[in-house]
């Protein structure tokens, strides 16, 4: 009963014309951002950050974004589809089977079936938020300075660890988000911290400076040095005449799109995966459990579905630990993190209590956005295909005056924008040594607080290491991390071996 | 700075400074886990590295003296610059005037950023 009157709740909340406007501005934004190649959720998110500023009611700003964040999964698959491009990483499993469709002139089937996946894969996060974000958040309720500490750190070790670049790399990353978070203000004592007497430096670096010159800014010097995307995208070839799909397609999808929702599920709660891998897993399994692996890779109808699903399910459940834990499990939701707190709300188990309009409302947007993405996206499609035709030429500068002025806005402070064109720079030069960019921020949202919580934790216990053992949610959390680094240890020490032999 | 137990300001900077240290001798050391190629091409493509932050640093110095308006075509047009194939062309120039424009739009006028449109010293004109 409590579950109906929380979404009652969260229905007057999120139904109100302001709001449910908000959310169509989201997704439809998001959509159009996931179906350019070169513009990611990231970027569009980091850009309308400091445009809500002025908003007096948070609700609708974080609606926004966050519709931004799965409209972008809804869109990416279009690209990869029509023109073997994918439009967010997350996307290019897409490309597999997606593409031979479009080929043999069933690109129109494949994109109102993945249309339909998406909301199978979007509706089946937003269900298991509603109840494992509650739940989650009654247990946290028991969470002390030690166990935030624990958990911070698992979230870290997790992001470092199950990723395709080495450990070490990611840590050092994680390291060096940490250094970049520290510097400003020291809470406790007032001291500041590597501000080398720059005043613009004593409250810190804003993330969105940070996420736009890491990710932004650097993706254009990126794309630029690398020459891709650098003409007009071809038009595509399609056989939109029919898009709807034959018995035989129908048959296939349903198995196999709640099979990959409950892969990217999985991985979407889980820290340090997002939508990518759910996607690369969910294929994976579905070529390892069909009648006819064969069929992969020529337009198997399974192959776009299930990742499909997959992906749009994880970017709902990436809001579980966000929203019950505060802790973000990638770097978009490290940003919606930001967005909360920008607005005075803090994610945690606080949430539930504190603010249960903006927690349900935000679930019952979750459901009114996808069926917003369902309904129009498919007369619209058109129109996407459409936008693809504008060369990357035009677009990026276009990006780069706005972001600078985005970065402007929020301290009215040009210092923001040089540091936004240092980051540029480093995230570049980061790229091309193979380093990723994701942990930094990660590193940057967490490491200030896990050193708050450790301080805490040590003045609650009289300075008694042995605190984070005794209390056995610490210690379970701890012996986490342990064994997630002995895995990475062991693997890596195989992996060695194997090459010597 | 403090000890572990009771921490100081200049304690969790040394933690991650050792850390960073740590790191960067295994990176080092195992030459497994080098990157022995370069993503992508070599740095050779000087302009988009050098261009892009200019285009930005550009905008930056001049957002107070010449106003958002010229600051964005400036930028704009260094940001073009950095693609050579298409610099000199049609669409160059329809994106200096009309960038700005829309931005001046959204940002100066919709949402009341507060900044000149015009060159400062062109004020006393008004």
């Amino acid at each position: 009963m409590d579950l109906v009157f929380s979404l009652t709740l969260g229905l007057h909340t999120a139904v109100t014309i302001a709001n449910l406007l908000y959310c169509l501005l989201g997704v439809t934004i998001g959509t159009m951002v996931g179906v350019l190649p070169g513009l990611g959720a990231m970027a569009a998110i980091s850009l309308m950050l400091p445009l809500t500023y002025h908003m007096a009611d948070p609700t609708g700003a974080i609606i926004m974004l966050a519709g931004i964040y799965y409209g972008a999964n809804f869109g990416g698959s279009t690209a990869s589809i029509l023109l073997n491009l994918p439009g967010t990483p997350a996307h290019a499993v897409a490309c597999f089977d997606g593409y031979p469709m479009s080929q043999q002139g069933r690109g129109g089937v494949a994109l109102f079936i993945t249309a339909i996946a998406s909301f199978v894969g979007g509706i089946t996060g937003v269900i298991l938020l509603v109840i494992f974000a509650p739940l989650i958040s009654d247990l946290v309720f028991k969470f002390g300075s030690a166990e935030y500490f624990a958990v911070m750190l698992l979230g870290l070790t997790a992001a470092s660890v199950i990723s395709s670049t080495p450990p070490v790399k990611n840590l050092t990353m994680v390291v060096f988000g940490a250094w970049l978070g520290i510097i400003g203000t020291d809470i406790s004592s007032g001291n500041t911290r590597f501000t080398f007497g720059i005043i613009d430096l004593v409250n810190g670096i804003n993330i969105v400076t940070l996420a736009m010159g890491l990710f932004g800014v650097a993706e254009i010097i990126s794309m630029l040095n690398e020459r891709r995307c650098t003409q007009s995208i071809v038009d595509p070839i399609t056989g939109t005449r029919s898009m709807w799909p034959n018995p035989a397609d129908w048959k296939r999808f349903l198995p196999s799109s709640l099979r990959g929702s409950a892969v990217g599920s999985f991985f979407g709660a889980l820290p340090g995966t997002g939508p990518t891998i759910a996607s690369f897993v969910s294929y994976m399994l579905e070529t390892k459990i069909s009648d006819r692996p064969d069929k992969f890779g020529k337009g198997a109808i399974e192959g776009v579905v299930a990742p499909e699903a997959a992906n749009n399910a994880a970017a709902q459940t990436a809001f579980i630990p966000t929203l019950s834990l505060g802790i973000p499990g990638d770097a978009i939701m490290a940003l919606m993190l930001a967005v909360f707190i920008m607005h005075g709300i803090q994610p945690g188990p606080m949430l539930l209590t504190n603010h249960p309009d903006v927690f349900w409302g935000l679930i019952v947007s979750f459901i009114i956005g996808n069926l917003f993405l369902l309904v129009l996206n498919i007369p619209v499609i058109g129109l996407w295909i459409k936008l693809l035709s504008i060369p990357y030429s035009v677009i990026y500068p276009t990006v780069l005056v706005i972001s600078a002025l985005g970065v402007y806005s929020i301290n009215n402070n040009v210092f923001d924008i040089w540091l936004m064109s240092l980051f540029g720079i480093i995230g570049f030069g980061m790229r091309k040594f193979g380093y990723e960019p994701a942990p930094v921020l990660l590193g940057f949202v967490l490491g200030p607080p896990m050193e708050e919580y450790f301080r805490r934790a040590m003045a609650l216990g009289n300075g008694d290491l042995g605190i984070f053992l005794i209390k056995p949610i610490s210690a379970a959390l701890l012996g986490c991390v342990l064994m997630l680094l002995i895995w990475t240890l062991i693997s890596a020490w195989r992996g060695k071996h194997q090459n010597l032999s | 700075m403090g000890t572990l137990q009771n921490m100081g300001s200049g304690f969790f900077p040394m933690v991650l400074g050792i850390l960073m240290i740590l790191f960067g001798t295994l990176t080092l050391v195992d030459r497994s886990w080098y990157q022995t190629q370069i993503n992508g091409s070599n740095i050779a493509g000087w302009r988009s590295i050098i261009l892009i932050p200019f285009s930005l640093i550009v905008f930056a110095l001049s957002l107070a003296n010449l106003g958002l308006i010229l600051a964005a075509a400036a930028s704009v047009l260094i940001a073009r610059s950095a693609d050579p194939r298409c610099f000199m062309s049609w669409n160059t120039v329809a994106m200096i005037t009309t960038v700005p424009l829309f931005v001046y739009m959204v940002f100066g006028y919709a949402l009341s950023v507060p900044l000149p449109a015009l060159p400062t010293w062109t004020l006393f004109f008004h």
